[in-house]
């Protein structure tokens, strides 16, 4: 067959110079001769392959060795910029930063803490608190468990600090798009799998002795955060939040149907988590993003339409499970319709950009202010969910009622 | 391991390739088979160990029941009785491995036979079921290479090395989990000709460029709709309210999804088969481009469609043609009988064939309905007058056009996780709630979906860029579409090793994610 296709194209090499890179003739005839070994006529094919291949082996091998992530025992032994958040790759350096004895305090969040610097946190705390951010975009039940389990098996944290963020309604194996879940596991055989840019660009700059990482990441996601914001607070946006309000408002607090049983992410993975690092003494306090009340509304389509119900029950539910427990404080900000029912606030209806607010955040860790317990759960809740289903579009940026 | 593994492209395909060829060059074809079978076993123990056992067992259970329907002669009251034996056992480890009929009847945990049927289910046991299926029927009725292939076995040493190229048969890694299913009608004269044994740099070539392609079409293609695709049907899971425009969206991402999904790895398998000298039948082949259901099956999954038609619909449809003949039925019955039912229960065999849900159920029925209809209509004088009469042009752009508009509906009630996710979706996208919040950013997913579809219907497939290679065994014929010029271009050239290279280090950009083939779920 391939005989056939070959002695066909029986003719003696020539042609154009285009043809001989193309492999075509125009007579529409191969330029292989029957007698040319095939070898040749497949050695563009194998040379390019081969090349690929050489490239790719030696990609593996530099980056396996000089372990730009430390997740081996001759790790790169990565050092951080000072009061540097590597939200570009946080979730390839959880093992390196939990590896690090100096840092005592972590906040394990999502994007709706990623502004915080080590800075913030230390400000907001004080005393010796030495602290790292390791709150990275979209984290889903999953990779949390994988973060926080790197950190009880690696670091000498004194406190942790967790979001309890919406995404805890969701099945207990949804995991985020794209975490190298492969980096934290026992196998090394899937560890070529971070063979990619990032960690070639890496491995180069360990290799010129560029030890310290430096995301630069500040610089690019203030501006985000500010294009955001901007894009945000405009008219338009407030008016089409106002008819979808107006639209759902009969259906918003539809009840979900769950229960506490139903939360297997919080039952069965985050609370047994936060209770083995209560008992090893490490204080913990989690803290429940701010959402806006408009949030409710506008995520009814991509994540549940009992959004609000099931929001506010995994809440009570993570309450009554490990609040009074000795070390575990919760803490929540958005029954207040100031914060949570003005827009201006936000940089969009589920991420909260006021400064004064993101501060009065963490300093309620110190200050022990807003905690949520058993006992206020219930008024907590009630409170959101009449809030959400009587809310008006507010905006005291642009003036709208 | 999956064929888009970082570890098996660089490491096992290149280290079983050297094997295989030295093995070829020092100890010739039946080392070269074992060299096979033993690497195909080490691609199948990531899957698991049990897994890996049972694949081992219906190997040898299948092999034995072969090689004593082929010794007991044509008459003898146990060949039938044994034929059913294999069978039986064929389809018992489908169902209980598969469907976990035990664990449906005998409820939850709690006894050995529902706790080692609770297991996950074995990777690819639809896949090498019905390839042994297909076999032992093969020896039944003393199909000519398979009565070739046992002649040879008259000492222990000669049934070691037949079950080894018979283990080759079944499990070689490049369709062991996905496909295509192959006869050995197909398999064992290539495995017996000299060519077989010699290296042919041409056909490393041909593999390669085939590997590259579908490559890109998985990782590049396929793998980034799919988050569109998570988020339209996990809202309509949820009962998530949607613009009209997002659930048409998220409707076309999942056909574009499934298309590249299984394009890219049909192209895999047979340029993997080919690096190793063998052609395999073709399983896809331009689907999209179809005409009506009944092309559509000629061109998707073709080896699971021709194994259906001729295990099932074709004794079923012979026997209610028999049935209504002998009864002298009317012709409306008629129809019943020796169309409608067998092709009815033939798209519920192949629904449940992915898997035991009620999705797939309404998959069945939606596809059987529309099947015997369409071929109910295509035999109608009304449609014969006009296909003489309308332009072709016409008339294909309109049936092109009902083609894919129903097939957009049948996958998206393919793809929900139950049948009123799919109920819901269809009222979202026939303008339930027009002015929904918006589910996604429109921009990415457009544009995705544009060029997706432009090289659905403008590019040639792979086998068609290949065609001048002979790159696989024919399942149907199919027509081409498109344009002509892009047929049969590709040759080994530094301009094509360019563009193959090109799509490799594209699809490398994304090695990092590792999301299996949708059709390894089935």
């Amino acid at each position: 067959m391939i005989e056939k296709a070959v002695t066909m194209s029986g003719q003696p090499p020539g042609g154009t110079r285009a043809s001989r890179w193309t492999g075509s003739r125009a007579d529409g005839i191969s330029r292989k001769g029957p007698g040319r070994p095939r070898l040749r006529a497949a050695f563009p094919m194998l040379a390019t392959f081969a090349f690929i291949w050489m490239m790719y082996l030696s990609a593996v091998v530099a980056v396996m060795a000089t372990d730009p992530y430390d997740i081996y025992r001759w790790g790169s032994r990565v050092q951080f910029t000072v009061n540097d958040v590597p939200r570009d790759n946080v979730i390839r350096l959880i093992d390196a930063i939990a590896k690090k004895t100096e840092i005592n305090t972590f906040l394990v969040g999502g994007s709706t803490t990623a502004m915080y610097s080590p800075d913030d946190i230390e400000a907001a705390l004080g005393g010796k608190t030495v602290a790292y951010n390791l709150s990275y975009g979209g984290p889903r039940p999953m990779d949390r468990d994988i973060v926080l389990d790197q950190l009880a098996d690696n670091s000498h944290s004194k406190r942790i600090i967790i979001t309890f963020d919406w995404m805890y309604i969701l099945a207990p194996e949804a995991m985020r798009h794209g975490f190298p879940e492969f980096l934290y596991d026992h196998e090394v055989a899937d560890d070529i799998r971070m063979v990619d840019l990032d960690a070639l660009v890496r491995t180069l700059q360990i290799m010129t002795g560029q030890d310290e990482y430096d995301s630069r990441d500040g610089e690019r996601y203030a501006t985000f955060v500010k294009q955001q914001y901007r894009s945000f607070q405009k008219p338009a946006q407030m008016s089409k939040l106002r008819s979808l309000v107006e639209q759902y408002r009969s259906v918003i607090d539809t009840p979900s149907g769950r229960s506490c049983t139903s939360f297997n992410a919080i039952d069965e993975q985050l609370v047994p988590r936060i209770r083995r690092f209560a008992a090893a003494g490490v204080e913990i306090d989690i803290v429940i993003p701010i959402l806006s009340y408009a949030n409710y509304y506008s995520r009814m389509s991509d994540t549940s339409p009992t959004l609000l119900d099931e929001v506010l029950l995994s809440r009570r539910c993570l309450v009554e499970a490990v609040g009074g427990l000795r070390n575990v404080r919760i803490f929540a900000f958005d029954d207040d319709p100031a914060t949570a029912g003005d827009l201006a606030n936000f940089r969009d209806p589920g991420h909260v950009h006021n400064p004064e607010v993101l501060k009065t955040t963490l300093s309620a860790l110190s200050t022990g202010t807003h905690m949520l317990t058993r006992a206020n759960v219930g008024a907590y809740e009630r409170r959101i969910r009449t809030e959400v289903k009587n809310y008006h579009v507010y905006n005291s940026f642009l003036r709208i009622h | 391991m999956i064929f888009i593994d970082p570890l098996f492209l660089f490491v096992f395909l290149p280290a079983t390739l050297l094997a295989f060829y030295l093995a070829t060059w020092f100890w010739g074809r039946n080392a070269a088979l074992l060299v096979i079978f033993l690497a195909s076993l080490i691609f199948y123990v990531p899957y698991g160990i049990s897994s890996a056992v049972l694949l081992l067992m219906a190997l040898l259970v299948n092999f034995s029941v072969a090689v004593a329907l082929l010794r007991l002669p044509d008459g003898h009251p146990r060949r039938g009785r044994l034929y059913g034996l294999g069978q039986f056992y064929n389809i018992a480890s489908l169902l209980y491995f598969k469907y976990k009929i035990v664990s449906v009847i005998l409820g939850g945990g709690g006894n050995l036979m529902t706790d080692v049927a609770g297991v996950a289910i074995p990777a690819g046991i639809s896949f090498y079921t019905f390839h042994q299926a297909a076999f032992l029927a093969d020896a039944y009725g003393r199909e000519k290479s398979v009565v070739e292939f046992f002649q040879d076995i008259r000492s222990l040493k000669a049934g070691f090395w037949a079950f080894c190229r018979y283990g080759a048969f079944v499990s070689f890694f490049p369709q062991l989990i996905i496909g295509p299913i192959t006869y050995f009608h197909e398999f064992h004269p290539q495995v017996r000709s000299r060519k077989f044994l010699h290296f042919d740099p041409v056909n490393i070539a041909v593999g390669l460029a085939f590997v590259s392609i579908g490559m890109f079409k998985k990782v590049v293609i396929a793998d980034n709709i799919a988050p569109t695709v998570d988020i339209v049907f996990g809202a309509a899971q949820v009962g998530a309210v949607m613009d009209p425009a997002h659930a048409w969206i998220g409707a076309l991402s999942y056909m574009a999804q499934l298309y590249f999904d299984f394009s890219g790895y049909s192209d895999m398998a047979l340029g993997l088969a080919r690096m190793f000298g063998l052609r395999y039948p073709i399983n896809f082949f331009s689907p999209f481009k179809a005409t009506g259901i009944i092309d559509y099956y000629r061109r998707w999954h073709m080896t699971l469609t021709r194994v259906i038609a001729r295990f099932l619909f074709t004794p079923l449809s012979i026997a209610g043609t028999r049935y209504s003949l002998e009864r002298r039925l009317p012709p409306v019955p008629a129809q019943i009988v020796s169309l409608w039912i067998p092709i009815m229960i033939n798209f519920q065999i192949i629904s449940l064939w992915h898997g035991a849900t009620w999705t797939f159920v309404a998959f069945g029925v939606m596809h059987g309905l529309w099947y015997a209809s369409e071929a109910q209509i295509r035999a109608s004088k009304t449609y014969r007058t006009m296909r003489k009469t309308a332009s072709p042009f016409v008339r294909l752009s309109i049936e092109r056009a009902i083609f894919f508009v129903l097939l957009c509906l049948s996958l998206s009630m393919f793809r929900s996780e139950s049948v009123g996710a799919a109920l819901h979706l269809y009222a979202q996208m026939f303008g339930a709630s027009p002015g929904a919040p918006s589910t996604f950013e429109m921009r990415e997913p457009v544009f995705i979906l544009l060029c997706a579809f432009s090289i659905i219907y403008f590019m040639p497939n792979g086998v068609e860029l290949l065609r001048r290679y002979r790159p696989a065994i024919m399942t149907y014929e199919n027509e081409s579409y498109g344009f002509t010029f892009l047929r049969s271009l590709w040759r080994p050239s530094w301009a094509w090793a360019m563009f193959a290279g090109v799509l490799t280090v594209s699809s490398l950009f994304y090695v990092g994610r590792q999301p299996p083939f949708l059709y390894q779920g089935f």
